[in-house]
């Protein structure tokens, strides 16, 4: 890769993206192969933390939501936000103001990192984030957030990383033996 | 005969303070406000013979105050206006109206000796600055702040250790550039006219054409490479600023060395294109200049998609737009493709034209095989320059 500001960039993408992965009970992310280092990336979220629109019309929890993450040579200074993200499934018709199948619509500014694309992301499948107004990809979905109640949302409050504690259990006096 | 690579000899005569009589001047932007004033001011330049007017739009009533033009103009191709006021000018050159956006147009198509850029958005200045450079070709870039009576000219050299536009450029100013968002009901629209009064854009020109007449005479010294002259027309003021080559520019500062082919966009299809690495076939990839290849569109509207199989800036009105509801059809980032493969293509796709997927004559595409990349140009099949003493019109749109 002749671009070396742009081949840093995606070396530390992928460091600080997988870092965020592994301590993560929610995302599993997968680069691509295809160029070295990657510049292309299949992140997994799991957990019941999403909405879908079943067959019957139904709105319904579901626990997957997979995006693709691509980051074109000129990423650094210019962002087409479709060229950045695809949704890649698994449902046909998932529910939220900001995703049309393949459309996610983020906040991406040219050079956002992986971890900032991640979260974003993440805060719209959980609907932490979501459009209310009228400027969304799926109205329907805009309408309907309108109609419910705040305190419904977000769906899973789970965090995207895992935070770390620091435990230290000693046992009460007598109980060793159990 | 082997073809060479095509650098810019006379760039390299100029660097050395040898003057460059015959030049070929591209202007961008050709009929705006600082462009309608320049490009009479640059057709009278001594050592001029052929000129290159790039504008896509029209003109409207609304530009009769800002603009250097006649009621008789409204209605007609800036680009084409302005080259035939140019023919009247000095019949003697050989002028060439290209009517499109300058970032559709063939990279061959404007290769000059200076590229004068009079344009009027950041976004568009970006693309400037890496046309000049993937070319080898000095650009002068003219700018108007109307409210607060600024002109200002900057020259730009392209060499690893000179400064770029985007050197100069932090976070703040990438972040201010337009994104496209999928939920954006039209594309992104262009940027606000300036309204700036005509002679604050006549001073900007002015400046432009006395920095292009210096460069083109090979002034070194006495030129602004690398630097930039700012009037302030209320204090009466003017400033000159120095800039220096940010080591992380986000632009990498490469010059293509491209070597034209013999062969045309008709001639060619991407599978005999990749052949043309040799034995490193299988590992070699193709790109298109930077644009990606659009396998599928989608519409954000309804949800339809599409299969194409063209170069996403090269997408036609029809394929781009929604045939349920009218929106236009986007191209997510997993539906295209920046380099292809031998094996990103089916045998079908393999053997469709270069012209098919919307390239043209002059276009660049290079072939990557590991670390190296090597530039070709597409040829024309007949000679792309004849010398006249009319216009040649020329329109993509």
């Amino acid at each position: 890769m002749s671009d070396k500001i742009y081949e840093a960039f995606l070396r530390q993408q992928l460091e600080a993206g997988m870092a965020l992965a592994n301590n993560s009970d929610v995302l599993a992310l997968t680069p691509l192969p295809g160029s070295e280092p990657p510049s292309r990336y299949i992140a997994h979220f799991s957990g019941r933390n999403g909405l879908v629109r079943d067959p019957r019309g139904g709105i319904v929890e579901f626990d997957k939501f997979v995006v693709g993450i691509c980051f074109p040579e000129d990423y650094l200074r210019r962002v087409n936000i479709p060229q950045v993200l695809t949704y890649l499934g698994p449902h046909p018709d998932p529910w939220h103001p900001n995703i049309r199948p393949p459309f996610v619509c983020a906040h991406i500014e040219p050079g956002s990192s992986l971890v900032d694309i991640l979260y974003a992301c993440f805060e719209i499948w959980t609907w932490n984030l979501f459009a209310t107004g009228d400027e969304g990809l799926n109205h329907a979905a805009s309408q309907w957030s309108r109609k419910q109640e705040r305190s419904r949302f977000p769906v899973d409050r789970r965090p995207l990383k895992r935070r770390s504690m620091q435990l230290e259990v000693t046992a009460p006096p007598g109980k060793e033996a159990e | 005969m082997k073809p060479k690579p095509t650098t810019n000899s006379r760039r390299g005569l100029r660097a050395r303070g040898v003057s460059c009589a015959g030049a070929h001047l591209v202007v961008l932007g050709a009929g705006g406000n600082i462009g309608s004033q320049s490009t009479p001011l640059l057709a009278r330049l001594p050592g001029i013979n052929r000129l290159t007017l790039v504008d896509c739009d029209r003109y409207e009533e609304k530009n009769l105050l800002s603009q250097a033009i006649n009621r008789s103009d409204i209605g007609h191709s800036k680009a084409r206006v302005q080259a035939r006021r140019v023919g009247r000018i000095n019949p003697r050159l050989e002028v060439v109206s290209i009517v499109d956006r300058f970032e559709n147009v063939p990279l061959s198509s404007l290769r000059g000796d200076v590229i004068l850029a009079c344009l009027d958005s950041r976004e568009s200045r970006r693309c400037a600055n890496e046309l000049a450079w993937r070319l080898g070709v000095p650009w002068i870039d003219a700018g108007v702040e109307p409210s607060l009576m600024l002109a200002r000219v900057n020259d730009y050299l392209p060499a690893e250790d000179q400064p770029c536009l985007e050197c100069a450029w932090g976070e703040r100013d990438y972040a201010e550039l337009p994104a496209r968002h999928p939920c954006d009901a039209e594309t992104v629209s262009p940027t606000a006219p300036t309204n700036a009064p005509a002679c604050l854009g006549a001073l900007a020109a002015a400046l432009q054409a006395i920095e292009c007449q210096k460069l083109l005479s090979g002034e070194r010294a006495a030129s602004l490479i690398g630097r930039q002259v700012l009037i302030d027309a209320a204090a009466h003021q003017h400033f000159v600023t120095s800039f220096r080559r940010n080591p992380k520019c986000r632009f990498d500062h490469r010059a293509w060395h491209i070597t034209p082919l013999r062969r045309t966009p008709q001639e060619l299809a991407p599978g005999a294109t990749l052949a043309l690495t040799g034995r490193s076939e299988a590992r070699a990839a193709l790109a298109f200049g930077g644009v990606p290849l659009v396998k599928r569109l989608d519409c954000p509207g309804c949800g339809r998609s599409r299969r194409v199989f063209r170069l996403q800036s090269r997408l036609r009105k029809e394929e781009l737009s929604c045939d349920h509801c009218g929106r236009e059809m986007l191209a997510a980032g997993f539906h295209t493709k920046s380099r292809i493969t031998r094996a990103d293509l089916d045998p079908g796709e393999a053997n469709r034209t270069l012209a098919s997927l919307g390239l043209r004559a002059g276009d660049v595409i290079s072939l990557r095989d590991g670390a190296h990349e090597k530039f070709f140009e597409l040829g024309a099949g007949s000679p792309l320059r004849r010398r006249t003493a009319k216009p040649i019109h020329r329109r993509y749109l």
